[in-house]
């Protein structure tokens, strides 16, 4: 009876159930990306339901410092994540069950439903691949941990959302298209306390991409580092 | 018996021994000796997700709908139901609240309660909401 409680209490918060799925239409309605919707560059008042008024002013105010001073000031324990993550040890090569979601060494040992050869980063500077995403006859998510000299330890998330029928809407306020002409985010966050998170989104009608580097200092030259290496990143990982 | 699936499944999902969960991820899981589920999460950090978990079995049917939360993870669950013959189709969403983009992950569809390894080693990310 007290477990049942517990658990009760646990899932009880923002949980609607109905006897009908939820249409197509009901959700482009309420607000939510569907599938095959594409990546769709919208006003910030009409996207992301899931974020508050107060939360978008506040995503308003980081932005112009981003854009003032090259960084909005704030406590990132994110920046620590991402170290934590860089000193992972991957498992040995040959770990090659899809199901095993942990680092791994190869990137043939991961389980990709696609064809993903790695960054164009120096082999020795990585650390390791793992699956995220979904699971269908292979995972359809990679990421890929390395280090790099100037920018510090860094994650490549990649998404294919042609074969996950992914899609995301962007925000126009925020929205630069310096990433080969693609919809592109720009978040540099942090402070001398925690270090800082430099951090790239980019997508297009097949992927979805984050690059996040956490390193203790700022410098507008790693931001635009950060941004170099995007681009070439994107142009090597094409998905067929 | 119900009680030890229950503690088991708790008990699972308390675990924590640091192992590396390096991203975002969504997964559904049926007929679970006991239960139904969809999932959307990231060990790494908050941000805000909504998840739709759809049951079918035979001509009946329900939904179980998280709406947007702010967490690691989103869980569409369901007890006492999974003990065969259910099909959980799951609907996964993930807003990052540094910049708004709004992500629709994908779709999960299954029959049965293939788990991958890893899914439950971490426990909650120390982070502060809200950065």
């Amino acid at each position: 009876m007290k477990l049942n409680l517990i658990v009760s209490l646990l899932i009880a918060p923002a949980i609607v159930f109905a006897n009908q799925p939820t249409t197509k239409l009901e959700l482009e309605q309420q607000g939510f990306p569907v599938a095959d919707g594409g990546i769709q560059v919208k006003p910030l008042t009409n996207i992301s339901k899931g974020i508050t008024a107060p939360r978008k002013n506040k995503i308003l105010i980081a932005h112009e410092a981003i854009k003032k001073n090259g960084f909005y000031e704030i406590d990132n324990p994110e920046v620590k994540t991402i170290f934590k993550l860089g000193n992972q040890k991957p498992l040995a090569i040959g770990s090659s069950d899809s199901k095993d979601t942990h680092l791994k060494s190869s990137i043939k040992d991961v389980g990709l439903a696609f064809e993903f050869k790695g960054i164009p980063v120096n082999e020795k500077d990585v650390v390791g691949y793992a699956a995220i995403g979904g699971f269908d006859h292979g995972w359809n998510g990679v990421t890929q941990i390395f280090k790099d000299q100037d920018l510090g330890t860094c994650q490549y998330d990649l998404y294919n959302i042609k074969l996950s029928h992914g899609s995301e809407f962007i925000p126009q306020e925020l929205v630069s298209y310096e990433l080969n002409g693609k919809a592109t985010l720009i978040d540099v966050r942090g402070n001398a306390n925690s270090g800082f998170m430099y951090n790239i989104h980019w997508a297009d009608n097949t992927k979805v991409n984050d690059l996040y580097c956490a390193n203790m200092n700022f410098d507008k030259a790693k931001t635009q580092k950060l941004i170099e290496l995007a681009k070439k990143i994107d142009k090597s990982v094409v998905i067929k | 018996m119900q009680k030890s699936i229950y503690l088991l499944v708790l008990t699972l999902l308390s675990i924590n021994t640091n192992a590396a969960f390096n991203g975002l991820s969504y997964h559904s899981r049926a007929n679970c000796a006991g239960f139904n589920e969809s999932i959307t999460w990231d060990a790494r950090w908050y941000r805000t997700y909504a998840t739709i978990s759809d049951h079918f079995y035979g001509r009946n049917v329900h939904e179980i709908k998280l709406t947007w939360e702010d967490t690691w993870r989103s869980a569409a669950y369901h007890y006492a139901e999974g003990y065969g013959g259910w099909q959980v189709i799951g609907s996964h969403w993930m807003v990052d609240e540094r910049t708004a983009r709004s992500f629709y992950l994908g779709t999960t569809n299954v029959v049965n309660c293939s788990i991958y390894d890893g899914w439950w080693d971490s426990g909650s990310p120390k982070l502060n909401k809200g950065i």
